[in-house]
């Protein structure tokens, strides 16, 4: 699952980064800084990942 | 034992390292040949293109983080 889920968010995050690097210079740079914050709307899927991986293996005894 | 259980967390740690991987590659392919078409219109732009396109790269270390748990706990199971 985390691999899943790491796979498909860097996938969607790729193709974010993609749409904010086209428009760069049609905007002189401005938009980079909201590119960024979107792409990290994108990264907290990766981290939810993480973050219930740790959680799984906490509920099963492990950690 | 057929099937030990250290060697199903060996295997779900790489499973987890290898899905960051194939997602943070075919992400910064994405990013980078857009920052190519980006480049050759404006030079300038090269350090906000480099930034966004190693973006992606981040969820690898999420993955190597999963493989570097699963191995330092495989010692705690039993068999």
């Amino acid at each position: 699952m985390t691999a899943a889920a790491e796979c498909f968010s860097a996938i969607h995050q790729g193709n974010v980064c993609a749409s904010g690097i086209s428009l760069l210079p049609k905007t002189k740079g401005q938009i980079f800084t909201n590119a960024v914050m979107l792409a990290v709307f994108v990264e907290l899927i990766g981290v939810l990942g993480l973050v219930f991986s740790i959680m799984a293996l906490n509920l099963h005894g492990l950690m | 034992m057929l099937v030990e259980p250290s060697s199903l967390a060996v295997l779900g740690g790489a499973i987890a390292l290898g899905g960051g991987l194939l997602g943070s590659s075919i992400g910064i392919a994405t990013a980078a040949s857009a920052g190519a078409a980006t480049m050759s219109e404006d030079r300038g732009q090269f350090r906000n293109v480099i930034i966004l396109a190693s973006l992606p790269m981040t969820q690898t270390f999420y993955g190597l983080i999963v493989m570097i748990i699963m191995l330092v706990l495989r010692c705690s199971l039993s068999g």
